[in-house]
């Protein structure tokens, strides 16, 4: 009897021990909130004279454009007033004038105007319409108009205009025969090269003049890019490119585009593809080339661009710095400096006095958390192929038998770097160990990875995320009973394939917007647009002729082989998922008696955008894996 | 007042009142219990039809819910070989769907195409209209049809397609289908018949709108799958869940009537849903087999209560046997009082009139004076023998002697007593034969008391002219076996088990006076407490035969 009370006594203390332990280590813990701040701030431009910076602000619940003038900070204002609308975008056409869109909503009616920062005075540049515009690179002013291409004949097709500043009417400039995608002004105004795209095949058109009929110059296929970056200096026709164009990875060329020939390769990574950055419009040159394998690298052209950068990096030291913007003369640059445990923050640099300003932080919760670096690892997949991943331990400091959350990136066509991520932050300081991966089918490491991935939606890529997991238990480092597997569209999907097919080796599975039906996601591509469905087709599958595989892999079919707890967030207007699937397969869950948290929010789209929806998102996710990982 | 408390009381009524009241309990507890069971098995009859109807409708529902919604997974692309094999899981899965017609289905803007539905710019027609069923050999027979084939279900496609343009016209960027638009645009439900069309993506409406609205779109076609199921109930599978309940259950046209209208019948039914709805469930059951279910959950009911009756009967019984008990206890101890103040009273006044006589004559001669002595002698003898008799008794009863045990030849224990009877009763025949090879291990005394009471007994209750008695001293393997025989009265058959109790006194000429009805059940109490045995056999008027078993001593030397 004695004894028991003697027992119960030392439980009882032994409870109110791990209690207040606990308490400690939830101190250590960041609010949800903090992790998922918007910075106050955003979209910095540098005028062309690099006097002043305009950015977008937040004035009466709508984003607004703001001028900092870096001269006379006296002068510092609010340039426009909105109290109803959102500023979209905006971009600076001259030392004096900026073009702004606005909206209230995403498929709102066209709205662009001009406006002059000294006498604040604001000007619609076209008629409101129900179109879509879309500036041609690089937004530059030629003479009185800009390039744009709008889809206001056929909502498919776009015809490139001239937009002119004093609000004129636009003028057609081309008319698209109505395969052209894209469209590529020389420095000189005119447009001379154009792509179009069937999405099996690419091809490349010239004309010398714009009175001239375009030619077809060069063919590709689907797998094969040439991506036009610039023009060379004093030239027409040669351009600088990223191309994979007889090789695997993407590599910077000089292209001719008359002849449809590449003329010289000027840098290349033998492992990771360049990206399409570094080509100044003021200089017209290549001023730097980067590629992001584990870390990002960056390769100059311009010696004194690299000096002043270098100059910059040493008062950052071990940090990454993206040039987000430089005035015309490369005087006056903003660059975002971050690491993986930091999300960064904007400054102003100015080269001649060697100086970097605070503009903002891009979130000041986070500024003085302890957070866990991302580090970096690679792996063999069953076939032998290599799979670079990044692991995020959490605080705690073990590194044994640790809870794993297997975060899979959308797209497929997307990939993972080290840069700050606030999802994966979060997760580390719940106490997971997060694990990302580059699987097959992932951009960047080349043409021939991308293509592995290639109708493996439900095979092999699924099959690269358990070989990761897989190698990480052999080395300790995972608790091979707590996986936890978790991504949003494509990474929501994975999530759900692995529920359905691999129910015993995750514990559970966390899926935002994830594809329930993979013939709903096909749908996605309406039939005039035969050229997306064709290269789908390549990608997926085709549902009719692969209408087999198709069901194979969608877990909408198969929710009764679903054993382990689910969490479900979608969207009401998430295009690639039709709502009815998703309550059929949650229904279908709950009849079986599986443990599903279904999140549903009408307002929002593929990835939850509101505040409000995100912390809670992430709040039920917190729940849902401390009640089942 | 307190006279009457203190006397013993035997009222029998109040044990009868009882068991009256008792036995009135037990029959209304069983007619309400009937009764009771009686209306909760009615009720139930009613009630448990949900059950049924649940547990038979479900593959419907299961077919509803589940599977009729898995033709939206395929968003249009079902084709005539895709949809067999969905229509093959469907048809022999569950029986009540009859045949299945599924209609292929373009949507389109094209304006080449001469048959469907225009409404607008928009042309809905079906490609393709396959009929799929079930032949007697049970394999899935796929027929194109016709459009003039299809002609009995052309108003079911028109109303879907009529339905679903419908829908179009008030779709726009904001639409949210709900569960009630689905219902109602992409279902449609008639008596035997479910069609069914797949429910496209809210984009997919955008560009059907689209197409109806404007004239100069590029041509395209999409891909919508109707299905038509054609449902017989009556091929429904009926589970009965209460099969002791429900004799018969049926599914039958809506509209027929009650087939008999016997009273001996009990009826409800239960009309089925959806699809289904120009049928009904008819439940049935005859009052005879209600009553045996009643009869059936009676039984335990009857077993419990019938146990609780016969419990309190038997303590009833168990009451009235103590207070009888009692009441004999009572009387004889009353009795024993009685005869032990006769015993006492007899010496008393015999040496009160001895003293008296002392005392009034003058002078005592030698020969009164010893005569006198003696009568008080012998009578204060009797009364110190008797009181030793009642101490004794009471000593051995209460277990406070203890026996003072001996080894003692047979025959050296019993000549002496057999000589003392030859002089105190010399008109007794008295006879005696030893046949033993052990000795005796008892104490003497307690055994010569015994002795002593039944050769006392024979002499006193034998008449006069036949007082014989023979003692046998035998032994067997075990015991000593003796045996007092006499020809005295004999003891009726019914009162052995009695005589040997305390207080107990046959009822005879004999025993008026001087027994106290103690000698025997002193006897069987020194028996018993030596290990032995004290039995009696007897034939009224001819005899009694009383006999001792004593346990062997050692073997005489």
């Amino acid at each position: 009897m004695y004894r028991c009370l003697l027992w119960g006594f030392a439980f009882g203390m032994m409870a109110l021990l791990l209690c207040c332990g606990d308490r400690q280590n939830t101190d250590r813990l960041i609010p949800v909130e903090d992790f998922f701040v918007k910075p106050e701030k955003s979209n910095f431009r540098l005028s062309p004279d690099g006097k002043r910076i305009a950015y977008l602000g937040v004035d009466d619940h709508c984003r607004n454009i703001f001028v900092l003038d870096l001269h006379d900070k006296s002068k510092s204002k609010q340039l426009t007033y909105q109290s109803d609308m959102n500023v979209q975008y905006f971009f600076w056409v001259s030392d004096s004038a900026i073009v702004y869109s606005n909206s209230h909503t995403p498929n709102d009616s066209l709205r662009v105007f001009g406006i002059a920062v000294n006498d604040e005075q604001s000007k619609p540049l076209l008629a409101v319409k129900k179109a879509k515009l879309r500036w041609l690179q690089p937004q530059k002013l030629y003479g009185n108009y800009l390039l744009a291409a709008i889809n206001d004949r056929d909502s498919t097709i776009f015809d490139i205009y001239k937009i002119f500043l004093d609000g004129s009417k636009p003028q057609l400039v081309t008319r698209n025969p109505g395969n052209i995608l894209n469209w590529f002004p020389s420095p000189d105004g005119k447009v001379r090269l154009a792509v179009t795209s069937d999405s099996v095949q690419e091809s490349m058109l010239y004309r010398p003049d714009e009175n001239v009929a375009f030619k077809q110059v060069a063919t590709t296929d689907y797998q094969t890019l040439i991506q036009p970056l610039g023009f060379v200096k004093g030239e027409t026709k040669i351009i600088y490119a990223l191309s994979n164009h007889g090789r695997d990875k993407l590599a910077l060329v000089e292209y001719n585009i008359e002849r449809g020939e590449e003329e010289r390769l000027i840098y290349s990574n033998a492992e990771v593809d360049l990206e399409p950055v570094g080509y100044s419009d003021n200089l017209q040159e290549m001023v730097f080339s980067q590629y992001t394998a584990d870390k990002t690298e960056k390769q100059f052209f311009n010696k004194a661009f690299r000096d002043n950068f270098e100059k910059l990096s040493s008062q950052f030291k071990g940090q990454s710095i993206e040039i987000v913007d430089t005035d015309s003369s490369l005087q006056n640059w903003i660059v975002k400096i971050s690491t993986d445990v930091n999300a960064g923050a904007i400054y102003y640099f100015n080269v001649k006095k060697q100086q970097a300003d605070l503009l903002v932080d891009m979130n000041q919760k986070l500024v003085n958390a302890t957070l866990s670096p991302k580090q970096a690892i690679r792996y063999q997949s069953r076939d032998g192929l290599t799979i670079h991943g990044f692991l995020t331990y959490p605080e705690t400091g073990k590194r044994k038998d640790l809870p794993v959350v297997v975060l899979v990136h959308d797209g497929p066509n997307r990939r993972e770097s080290v840069d700050f991520d606030a999802e994966v932050q979060f997760l580390a300081n719940r106490g997971y160990l997060v694990f990302q991966l580059n699987y097959r089918g992932s951009i960047g490491y080349g043409r021939k990875f991308w293509a592995a991935g290639f109708k493996e939606w439900g095979g092999k890529i699924q099959s690269d995320i358990i070989d990761g997991v897989t190698t990480l238990i052999h080395q300790g480092i995972v608790d091979k009973k707590r996986v936890a597997i978790m991504g949003t569209g494509f990474g929501g999907y994975s999530a759900l394939h692995a529920a359905t097919y691999n129910s015993s080796f995750y514990r559970c599975a966390l899926a935002m917007s994830g594809y329930t039906n993979l013939f709903t996601y096909f749908k996605e591509i309406p039939p005039y647009q035969q050229q997306y469905v064709r290269l789908f087709y390549n990608i997926i599958g085709n549902p009719s002729k692969e209408y087999e595989m198709f069901k194979a892999i969608s877990p909408v079919f198969h929710a009764d082989r679903v054993k382990i707890p689910v969490l479900f967030a979608q969207g009401g207007s998430d295009r690639y998922s039709s709502l009815t699937d998703a309550n059929q397969f949650v229904q279908k869950l709950k009849n079986n008696k599986v443990p599903v948290k279904y999140i549903y929010r009408e307002e929002e789209g593929r990835r939850f955008k509101s505040e409000e929806n995100i912390i809670n998102y992430y709040q039920e996710v917190e729940a849902f894996l401390k009640m089942y990982l | 007042m307190a006279y009457n408390q203190l006397r013993y009381r035997k009222n029998f009524g109040l044990l009868i009142a009882f068991v009256v009241l008792v036995t009135i309990l037990f029959i209304v507890a069983m007619l309400s219990a009937r009764s009771m069971i009686a209306n909760f098995i009615e009720t139930e009859f009613n009630n448990r039809k949900v059950e049924v109807f649940d547990q038979s409708v479900q593959p419907f529902q299961e077919f509803f819910n589940d599977k009729i919604p898995e033709i939206s997974y395929y968003q249009g692309y079902l084709d005539s070989v895709k949809a067999a094999a969905y229509v093959n899981d469907v048809i022999r899965k569950n029986a009540f769907v009859e045949s299945v017609l599924f209609y292929d289905i373009t949507v389109t803007n094209s304006d080449s195409i001469e048959a469907g539905i225009k409404y607008n710019h928009l042309l809905v027609y079906p490609k393709n209209v396959i009929s799929f069923r079930l032949d007697t050999q049970n394999r899935l027979v796929a027929q194109r049809k016709e459009s003039t084939e299809t002609r009995a279900y052309t108003e079911d496609f028109n109303s879907m397609v009529l339905k679903f343009v419908g829908f179009l016209d008030r779709v726009n960027d904001s639409t949210r289908m709900s569960d009630n638009d689905i219902y109602k645009v992409f279902y449609t439900l008639n008596a035997g018949k479910v069609s069914y069309m797949n429910i496209p993506r809210i984009s997919d409406l955008l560009a059907y709108k689209q197409m109806m609205s404007s004239p100069d779109n590029p041509v395209v076609s999409y891909d919508q799958d109707m299905f038509l199921f054609l449902i017989n109930p009556s091929k429904i599978q009926i589970k009965n869940v209460a099969p002791n309940l429900y004799e018969k259950i049926e599914i039958l046209p809506i509209v027929s009537g009650r087939v008999t209208d016997q009273r001996y019948y009990f009826q409800t039914e239960l009309s089925l849903p959806g699809a289904l709805s120009d049928y009904k469930l008819q439940y049935t059951s005859s009052e005879s087999f209600l009553n045996k279910e009643i009869n059936r959950r009676f039984l335990p009911v009857s077993v419990g209560v019938s146990v609780i009756y016969l419990i309190l009967i038997f303590i009833a019984y168990l009451i009235y046997r103590n207070v009888t008990i009692n009441s004999k206890l009572f009387q004889l101890q009353y009795d024993f009082i009685n005869n032990l103040t006769h015993e006492f009273k007899t010496p008393v006044s015999v040496i009160k009139i001895a003293g008296n006589n002392i005392q009034s004559s003058d002078k005592l001669s030698t020969e009164e004076q010893r005569m006198y002595g003696k009568i008080l002698d012998q009578e204060a003898d009797k009364l110190n023998s008797l009181m030793n008799k009642l101490l004794s008794f009471a000593q051995i009863e209460n277990k406070s002697i203890k026996a003072h045990k001996e080894e003692v030849g047979v025959e050296e224990f019993c000549e002496p007593i057999f000589d003392a009877v030859k002089l105190k009763y010399p008109d007794l025949n008295f006879s005696y034969q030893i046949e033993v090879q052990n000795n005796m291990m008892i104490d003497t005394t307690l055994l010569l008391s015994v002795f002593q009471n039944l050769i006392d007994n024979a002499y006193k209750y034998s008449e006069s002219k036949r007082k014989f008695l023979n003692i046998d001293v035998q032994q067997n393997k075990k015991n000593f076996v003796i045996r007092f025989k006499d020809q005295g009265i004999g003891i009726s058959k019914k009162e052995f088990n009695s005589i040997f109790k305390k207080f107990y006194r046959v009822k005879n000429q004999f025993n008026q006076q001087g027994s106290i009805g103690l000698g025997l059940a002193f006897c069987k109490e020194i028996v018993d407490f030596m290990g032995g045995e004290i039995r009696v056999d007897s034939v009224l008027n001819q005899g009694t035969t009383f006999t001792l078993l004593l346990p062997l001593g050692p073997k005489m030397n």
